[in-house]
């Protein structure tokens, strides 16, 4: 939990950064496209963390077993690390 | 305190960590940064890293075995619309997704993430059958004794070639990869979907499932980082709209 928690934290310092990035950053449409991708997206929208990527996560499952990678269906809750569910 | 040692990307979101602006609580976490292809490199020179980027891919298929000896936390450290990682032969007569059935396709490996998901659209929405289609893989991978299914039509470039050269000479007509092909390829070879923009929108909000892969990591000592997803865009077939997705 310890590296999720660090992990959690160095995309919450580049989320930070970013909104400097307007600046700092040479490109005549990162702004607009930012705030775009934001509207879509939400304010985290690389999205982390057991409950928030769940679904993704098992619709990666289903393919995986649909396309004879696996003899059955797995869940996520088999695939990551117990201490990490909460998250 | 514990001392790890742990690989990735120069992601920008890693960062922080790298340059040690944010530290892992009880842990003495020492990084090496691969430029590239980071999902490959979990050995490091004193043996496999404590913690590492992976390829879910690899890692979901085995689940039913557990024979890697890693464990997953879910940090996916890179993610993307696989979409936009579909190529045609623009000389092969596919003017749709749906004109892929029959028809022989390159991807990776069969258990590449990006092909996995990449399939998973194609099928759920746009018409494709991937029954239907021979399969050129070009590396061959087996996990935990996989057998491929019976109805499985799977096959691997020659020795000595590339993917690239099989879909330039039309013996494949389409290709699933995470190479960089185009737009500086002869436009011949161009992406399957291209408008970058397009469909982003409908894809977010679909079903809430973006595509990515998870990559899980070592657990030698300490659970490792998860992993991935990286967002591209969809793109569309030249001059035709990408299908309705859900």
């Amino acid at each position: 939990m310890s590296l999720f928690d660090a992990w959690m934290a160095s995309k919450q310092a580049l989320y930070d950064e970013m909104k400097w990035q307007r600046v700092h950053l040479t490109s005549l449409f990162y702004r607009g496209l930012r705030e775009e991708e934001m509207a879509l997206g939400g304010d985290d929208f690389y999205r982390w963390g057991f409950k928030a990527c769940r679904a993704e996560v098992d619709k990666m499952l289903e393919y995986v077993h649909r396309y004879g990678m696996v003899p059955r269906k797995f869940e996520p809750e088999d695939m990551f690390h117990p201490s990490t569910l909460e998250t | 305190m514990l001392k790890l040692t742990m690989t990735c990307g120069p992601y920008d979101r890693a960062q922080a960590l790298i340059d040690k602006r944010v530290k892992p609580e009880g842990i003495d976490l020492d990084i090496t940064v691969n430029p590239k292809n980071p999902g490959s490199l979990t050995e490091g020179p004193q043996g496999p890293y404590d913690a590492a980027e992976f390829y879910t891919g690899h890692y979901m298929a085995d689940l039913a075995t557990r024979s890697l000896g890693y464990t997953a936390i879910p940090i996916f450290v890179k993610r993307m619309f696989r979409h936009s990682y579909i190529y045609i032969n623009n000389k092969s007569g596919i003017k749709s997704p749906a004109d892929l059935n029959g028809r022989r396709v390159g991807l990776q490996t069969w258990f590449t993430s990006a092909a996995i998901w990449a399939r998973g659209a194609l099928e759920d929405d746009w018409g494709v059958d991937i029954r239907s289609i021979t399969w050129v893989a070009q590396r061959e991978v087996s996990i935990g004794g996989w057998k491929p299914p019976s109805w499985l039509k799977l096959e691997f470039v020659p020795k000595g070639q590339e993917q690239f050269d099989l879909l330039a000479l039309g013996d494949i007509q389409g290709a699933l990869t995470t190479r960089l092909w185009a737009p500086k390829n002869p436009p011949q070879y161009r992406l399957s979907f291209s408008q970058p923009w397009r469909g982003r929108a409908r894809l977010l909000h679909s079903d809430g499932v973006f595509s990515h892969h998870a990559y899980p990591a070592h657990q030698n000592r300490a659970p490792g980082k998860g992993a991935v997803g990286r967002h591209e865009f969809v793109r569309r077939l030249d001059g035709i709209e990408a299908g309705p997705l859900r």
